[in-house]
């Protein structure tokens, strides 16, 4: 039987036996949490990087079928060892260092990158008792950590004294701050239906799932989260087509690979993060009595969040940078806002009335705010011109005759 | 010494010292990223005092947004990252004596007040009460209601100013 409830709870299991260990070894009550919280730390961040590996495949792959390709295939039955071939191979690449750069700003970009993605699980709920910190500004946080990671990229723009570098982080800045904004007015919604900030409570207190609450504010989220981690179709930052490679162009060997991890690893961090918010995280059936369902049920939550952004990725062509602020600033601000506004006063007005009623009542409203949005968005785009930037003739790449020159400049 | 003991002297020393980086690096754009650090210091003194609110606003605000927008304020801004300007003035010598003067006489009165020798006692807030607490602090009437409304009007008059003086005055080409 012990065995059972050790398997149904391993983690805490774990814990309890190495406070006991250190207990024995005569250790202060202070430094064993101190210790085991370390531990816990460092096997949650090896974890969540060694996840990646997986993911990095797992995405190449759907990729590859969505653009009708194969994919990595050649390392291992479907090709399922490729990224620790890769990893080998930028393990022991040459480090370049550009001429000219700026050492503080250029070697510290990377680590930012990698440790802001990496401090979001700090308070993901796993379980309903195993967690890395309770942290009751736990939503804040998940803000606050996001402007760390703008700030590896503005270092590694800044640091790599190439114009390009510049110019994407400037882009890559100038998107993560936009759509911070939406992403923090649903958070507050999210704060108004659950009363509290920390994460275990959010998830706690989804009897109903908060999609079916807010599935304009799970849009909202979901489309903002796309752009904070600067993936297709938000990817201006990357744009190889206009900028070389962005942000991250004069980097090359582990340094490159860190922020490739620190992207991959982003995506299904905020899929996590969705799931938790929206989904109902660990919450399901059985989950209370055998917490390590819960990890399963985070876990496949997760991966279908994850995948819709994979295949968004696969499926949109990029938005150029006017469209991508047009998108932010006039259509899910104010949105979000109205949103705001309408689950403030409904859940006032309904506060101790049946949870079945609400939902009901902030569906209805989700879906017309949302309608309402498009048609307005609609109305003027037929109002507005747009200017013809290029020539309509086409430029020849060789001219019909040699010794004259054609308009175009061909 | 317990582990948060040593974590405090820690992450003091780093405040202080990239505190005093800010104001004599001669790189401009180096400075911002050394307030970055002081910032920080200060957010992970808020934690470790359980203002837990305080420390998510520190980074959240001021990292994110205030030292963000100082680091495009450099980078924009042209002629602003010479060497050649000499950090201090004339006068270097006599604010110095002053300083120390100062000093000498706030550490010698403040060092037996009961300001320096406070006691921390522990919060009894659990969870969300701290923050609930503090919200109703701030729009309680006998509260802070009326400087917490002043606070968001003037926040509200900047914004409508920042919005007014970026405005294209003459309609201009883009309507």
């Amino acid at each position: 039987m012990k065995i059972l409830e050790f398997l149904s709870n391993p983690i805490i299991g774990i814990e309890q036996w190495i406070m006991q260990l250190l207990e024995n070894w005569g250790v202060t009550p202070e430094w064993q949490t101190f210790l085991v919280y370390l531990i816990g730390a460092a096997i949650l961040g090896t974890g969540a990087l060694l996840i990646t590996l997986i993911l990095i495949w797992a995405e190449r792959k759907i990729i590859g079928r969505l653009q009708d390709r194969l994919g990595p295939n050649r390392i291992g039955p479907w090709g399922i060892f490729q990224p620790v071939a890769d990893m080998l191979k930028i393990f022991i690449k040459e480090h370049i260092i550009p001429d000219g750069v700026d050492p503080i700003p250029y070697h510290l970009a990377p680590i930012i990158s990698v440790a802001s993605v990496l401090l979001l699980w700090s308070v993901v709920p796993f379980s309903d008792s195993v967690r890395g910190s309770d942290l009751n500004v736990a939503l804040l946080f998940i803000l606050g950590v996001g402007g760390l990671g703008e700030l590896g990229v503005i270092l590694a723009g800044w640091g790599s004294n190439n114009k390009y570098s510049m110019l994407s982080a400037f882009r890559a800045s100038a998107q993560m701050i936009s759509y911070e904004i939406p992403m923090a007015i649903v958070l507050l919604a999210t704060v108004i239906l659950s009363g509290s900030m920390s994460m275990g409570d959010i998830v706690k207190s989804q009897n109903i799932a908060y999609i079916f609450f807010l599935p304009l504010g799970a849009f909202i989220f979901f489309v903002a989260s796309i752009a904070e981690n600067g993936r297709a179709p938000f990817d201006l930052a990357e744009a190889e087509s206009e900028l070389v490679a962005g942000f991250n162009m004069e980097y090359s060997g582990l340094k490159f690979g860190m922020f490739y991890v620190a992207d991959f690893l982003r995506a299904f961090t905020s899929a996590v993060i969705f799931s938790s918010i929206f989904l109902g995280g660990w919450r399901g059936p059985g989950a209370e009595q055998i917490p390590i369902l819960g990890f399963v049920y985070l876990l496949i939550k997760s991966v279908i969040v994850w995948f819709l952004g994979v295949w968004i990725r696969g499926s949109l062509p990029r938005f150029r940078v006017d469209q991508m602020m047009a998108i932010t600033w006039k259509f899910l601000t104010p949105l979000a806002l109205a949103l705001f506004i309408a689950v403030a006063f409904v859940m006032k007005l309904l506060e101790n009335t049946n949870q079945w009623l609400q939902v009901l009542i902030l569906l209805v409203i989700n879906v017309a705010l949302f309608f309402v949005g498009f048609a307005i968005i609609k109305k003027f785009e037929k109002e507005k011109e747009r200017k013809i930037v290029s020539s309509k003739k086409r430029v020849l790449a060789q001219p019909t005759n040699p010794f004259t020159q054609s308009e175009t400049g061909g | 010494m317990t582990p948060l003991q040593i974590v405090f002297i820690l992450v003091a020393l780093v405040t202080i010292v990239s505190a005093l980086f800010v104001v004599s690096l001669r790189k401009i754009f180096h400075a911002a990223l050394w307030l970055i650090v002081t910032l920080m210091g200060v957010a992970i003194i808020f934690a470790l005092l359980e203002a837990s609110f305080f420390a998510a606003v520190q980074i959240l605000v001021y990292i994110g947004a205030i030292a963000i927008i100082l680091i495009f304020a450099i980078m924009l801004t042209r002629n602003i990252m010479s060497d050649e300007e000499v950090q201090i003035n004339r006068s270097w010598g006599i604010v110095l004596f002053l300083v120390l003067v100062f000093t000498v006489i706030f550490i010698s009165q403040l060092s037996s007040s009961d300001v320096i020798n406070t006691i921390l006692i522990p919060l009894e807030f659990q969870g969300q009460e701290s923050i609930i607490a503090f919200g109703e602090g701030l729009l309680d009437p006998a509260g802070y209601a009326l400087p917490f409304e002043l606070a968001s009007l003037l926040l509200l008059g900047a914004l409508v100013g920042g919005v007014y003086i970026a405005m294209d005055k003459k309609g201009g080409e883009n309507k």
